[in-house]
């Protein structure tokens, strides 16, 4: 999938646009520049792709870039682009899709930024030297010469809570993102950020009806399978096993596409890799099971780190990395995924927030504890560790009380949303969904040069999901009820009814095993001495296999050196190396 | 004797004021005077209960620690009858005279009190509880229910939809207290698990849980309990009351028996009511007679884990009628709260 790039300001730097598109030269294998008065636009792409065409356009004084793809498809993205931001405001209200785009004037010398509702593809800016810099990777504008790069230790802060960096901040001081589903305006230095998408509660008497609601989300769904189809003579499509991908295996079947299937082998340790088979014959899907072990993971773990462009501390995306290569070799040039059910139908989130809701306030300790703090401990990284891991000195670079908190409350807090759940919901697709994981999928799959295709995150699945009545998302402890009911003809009863287990990388194993001399290079006590952010002694104990006795789960400890390590990797190749590979 | 906040060592006669003559931090206890326990050692217990203070606790896993590290207090009895085994070897072997001296030792050992039970009296425990909030404040860790006036509980501020929904399993206790330890610990939100007690506790939350329960189909329920002759009933009182889960939940057994307890001398208390159940072995009627121990003798992070692991392991499950003839409809994990079961997370397993 392609990438975008450029600057409002002098327009005379061919060097700079070549080094900016260079550095995603993995993005494409064509460079197209266009010069404006006030402004250099820069895009590079796959020329020759089946569905594909430049996604540069001009008209008069006005000139787009577009990087990614609309669902439905159009013809030229970025002349669907010009065209919506023509007039004000602008004609967003059905755009979907993963895309991200800067359209100039060069009468009115006005910049707008813009990325897809749910924020699968990304888009940075910065002002440096007199220029405002935009591109969709943050490796782009650390490949502008001048620009100064420094750690920002209050986005690491977030980091150690999320396992991703939340919000417009970067982990570099100076630079930022636009939000997803947001419009950003730069004109004469001044900078104003406004939503064209939200999503908000709004019942539907009519989808009380279960048969109703169940006939909605099949029509919708299988709606939303077809639009992101391109015309490709076969798709890729990631099947863990699980309900979510199954449903979109059978609705890329119903709808006749050919789709060959990539599915992750653990060996022993898989935990669905026989319902993804038994998916895939039934389906009459071609299903490839990818073996991903240790060594795999080590063999590839520096260019995860390189293409993931931003610290994602999560280790589903090396496996992703290795599927989404297989994919590639297989000759597909577009991957489906599942992901999305969770966030759109109540999936398994939400419920220890209601356990938390029956309980809060019962002891002194909770006096004050609010529903962020609750959210924030489902993260399961470092929130409330922070006196465990953090130093001195690092402690008092990360800033105030309550930053974590608010990026929660515009949800949580919500005063549109009536039902707890859709609070949760809304919490859940604005962070986890559209900040961690969209945009790893999008970039472990690109690192290949594959385009990923997330049809449950679309926008009018989404926006329906927010008129259905709430118990028929989370109906007792069943969770996605109203997408299984869906299906539930269709699919085998284990794969529509059993509880989800989850990708379950055996992280712990991984980290602890094969990949321990790794690990202890990254977090070794020199490694960790020459940063001086986290105690020594807290992450010597994780690498011996040991956490606070309060943890119950194994597998928190290779999440936790996971997401340390992940950092570290990230600070040598973004920091101290600006990117470069 | 150190002071617990600047670790200097003093003399009896140096402490006369019962300060540290170094930084005049007070002490509790004085054992010169007749105290069970120094600062120290007291520090030491709580400690060693809230797991470095990473563990929530209460008072009564304080009073345990302390038994526990008090039980020799019981050691007469053991050496009386250590000296008459010995006799008895060297009467065979020697002289019948000796056989006298056997036989008094064994009757002395006879008379003296077993070292099985609690040696600190709970009276003591709770005037030294109280002497050390008084001195240093409550420790990390400690759990306070909150007082109820001081505002509404989260749940009486909570969404319509909330009762809609429901757990993917209970853990149903047979002690309030025991329900404090699980939720202070947050065991509900790490396991989408509800937490009752069988006595109607938590009350603010008790009748909608419950309702909320029925909205599970597939609901597993654990219930968890001292080995008293109560709690070893409880499993079988929730499988068959129609009130709780008669025919509609699977009911695990999976608190601490009479076979669990035998392994925690030291904690166990005099048994005060009488064995009026029938889901027990003749075995454990036998020590129920004569014996109870609350599931507090047990560090709260083992049972934690120890849950934790009974929830997430389900292949040493036995129908309760293979362990008790008349045990009913509902199944025993006699694994998770045994010496064989490590906690669910490695580590050290200092059970209890």
């Amino acid at each position: 999938m392609s990438g975008i790039c450029g600057w409002v300001g002098d327009a005379d730097d061919k060097d700079t646009l070549e080094r900016m598109l260079g550095a995603i030269d993995y993005r494409g294998d064509t460079s197209v520049r266009e010069d404006l008065r006030g402004a250099t636009l820069g895009y590079r792409w796959w020329a020759g792709r089946p569905g594909k065409s430049s996604g540069v356009a001009r008209d008069g004084v006005r000139a787009a870039v577009c990087a990614g793809t609309f669902a439905p498809p159009v013809e030229s993205p970025a002349r669907s682009i010009l065209e919506r931001t023509a007039r004000e405001p602008a004609a967003l209200d059905d755009a979907d899709g993963a895309f991200a785009f800067a359209v100039y004037n060069e009468e009115t010398r006005e910049l707008v930024l813009g990325r897809d509702p749910f924020g699968v593809r990304s888009l940075y800016y910065v002002e440096h030297a007199g220029r405002f810099y935009f591109a969709t990777e943050l490796k782009q504008l650390l490949a502008i010469p001048t620009l100064p790069v420094e750690i920002d230790p209050a986005a690491v802060h977030k980091y150690l809570t999320f396992s991703f960096v939340p919000g417009e901040a970067v982990p570099v001081k100076g630079i930022k993102r636009v939000l997803p589903g947001h419009l950003l305006r730069y004109r004469a230095g001044a900078i104003t950020t406004q939503p064209y998408f939200t999503l908000t509660e709004s019942i539907d008497e009519e989808l009380r009806d279960v048969k109703t609601a169940v006939r909605r989300v099949r029509e919708l769904g299988k709606q939303a399978v077809g639009r992101r189809l391109n015309g490709e003579s076969e798709v890729g499509l990631f099947l863990s096993g699980g309900i979510d991908s199954s449903v979109v295996a059978l609705w890329l079947r119903s709808l006749d596409a050919k789709v060959r299937a990539f599915s992750l082998d653990f060996g022993d340790r898989s935990v669905e890799r026989e319902q993804a088979t038994e998916v895939a014959k039934l389906l009459e899907i071609p299903l490839e099971l990818v073996k991903v072990s240790g060594p795999d993971i080590e063999a590839v773990f520096w260019d995860v780190v390189a293409k993931l462009d931003l610290p994602f501390g999560d280790a589903v995306t090396a496996p992703q990395y290795l599927l989404a290569k297989t994919a590639r070799a297989a000759g597909v040039t577009a991957v489906f995924n599942g992901e999305g059910g969770d966030q759109l139908f109540g999936g398994w989130t939400s419920k220890p927030m209601i356990a938390a809701e029956m309980y809060g306030h019962l002891y002194e300790h909770q006096e004050t504890e609010s529903r962020e703090e609750t959210y924030l401990h489902s993260y399961h990284r470092f929130y409330g560790l922070e006196d465990e891991l953090y130093t001195e000195r690092f402690h008092a670079e990360v800033g105030g009380p309550g930053q974590r908190r608010a990026y929660l409350t515009p949800y949580l807090g919500s005063a549109s949303e009536g039902a707890f759940l859709n609070r949760v919901r809304l919490a859940d697709i604005s962070l986890k969904g559209s900040q961690n994981i969209l945009p790893r999928a999008e970039r472990m799959t690109n690192a290949f040069g594959l385009d990923v295709r997330v049809p449950l995150f679309d926008r009018k699945l989404a926006e329906v999901s927010f008129k259905l009545p709430p118990e028929l998302k989370l109906h007792g402890a069943c969770e996605k009820y109203v997408l299984k009911l869906a299906v539930q003809k269709r699919l085998p009863e284990d794969i529509v009814w059993r509880r989800k287990f989850g990708m379950s990388v055996p992280v712990t194993d991984f980290v602890l095993g094969p990949l321990a001399p790794l690990f202890e290079e990254l977090l070794g006590e020199a490694s960790i001495a020459k940063r001086g952010m986290f105690r020594p002694a807290y992450v010597r104990s994780l690498l011996a296999g040991h956490d606070v006795p309060s943890e119950l789960r194994k597998r928190r400890i290779g999440e936790r050196l996971w997401a340390l390590a992940m950092l570290e990797a990230w600070m040598r190749t973004f920091i101290d190396r600006r990117g470069a590979a | 004797m150190k002071c617990i906040k600047c670790q200097a060592d003093c003399t009896y006669p140096q402490r006369s004021d019962g300060r540290c003559p170094k930084c005049r931090q007070q002490f509790a206890f004085e054992p010169r005077t007749g105290a069970i326990i120094s600062d120290a050692g007291f520090e030491s217990a709580i400690s060693a209960v809230s797991s470095q203070g990473s563990v929530r606790f209460l008072p009564e896993h304080v009073y345990y620690e302390l038994a526990r590290r008090k039980k020799g207090g019981g050691g007469g009895r053991a050496f009386m009858y250590t000296l008459g085994g010995a006799g008895a070897i060297a009467a065979i072997v020697a002289t019948p005279l000796f056989l006298i001296g056997t036989a008094a030792c064994i009757g002395i050992g006879a008379m003296m009190p077993p070292k099985k039970t609690v040696n600190v009296e709970r009276s003591t425990f709770d005037q030294m509880w109280s002497r050390w909030l008084d001195v240093h404040g409550a420790p990390k860790g400690l759990i306070v229910r909150r007082d109820a006036t001081r505002g509404p509980y989260r749940s009486e501020t909570q969404h319509a939809d909330i009762q809609h929904y429901s757990f993917d399993r209970a853990v149903i206790c047979d002690r309030p207290e025991t329900v404090d330890v699980l939720l202070a610990n947050n065991f509900h939100f790490e396991n989408n698990c509800a937490v009752l007690a069988v006595t109607g506790y938590p009350e603010h939350a008790f009748s909608t849980v419950r309702d909320m329960l029925k909205n599970n189909p597939r609901l597993t329920v654990f219930a968890l309990h001292d080995a008293t002759p109560e709690g070893c009933g409880l499993a079988h009182k929730l499988a068959s009351d129609e009130r709780w889960f008669r025919g509609s939940a699977r009911v695990v057994e999976v608190g601490i028996r009479p076979a669990h307890a035998r392994s925690l001398k030291g904690v166990w208390r005099a048994a005060t009511t009488p064995v009026d159940t029938a889901v027990v072995t003749d075995d454990e009627r036998r020590w129920l007679t004569n014996y109870t121990c609350e599931l507090a003798a047990i560090r709260p992070e083992q049972v934690i884990k120890r849950l934790f692991t009974a929830i997430t392991k389900e292949d040493t499950l036995q129908p309760a009628s293979d362990y008790i003839a008349d045990g009913g409809d509902y199944y025993v994990d006699s694994f998770s709260f045994s010496r064989n079961s490590e906690a669910s997370d490695g580590g050290d397993d200092s059970f209890g």
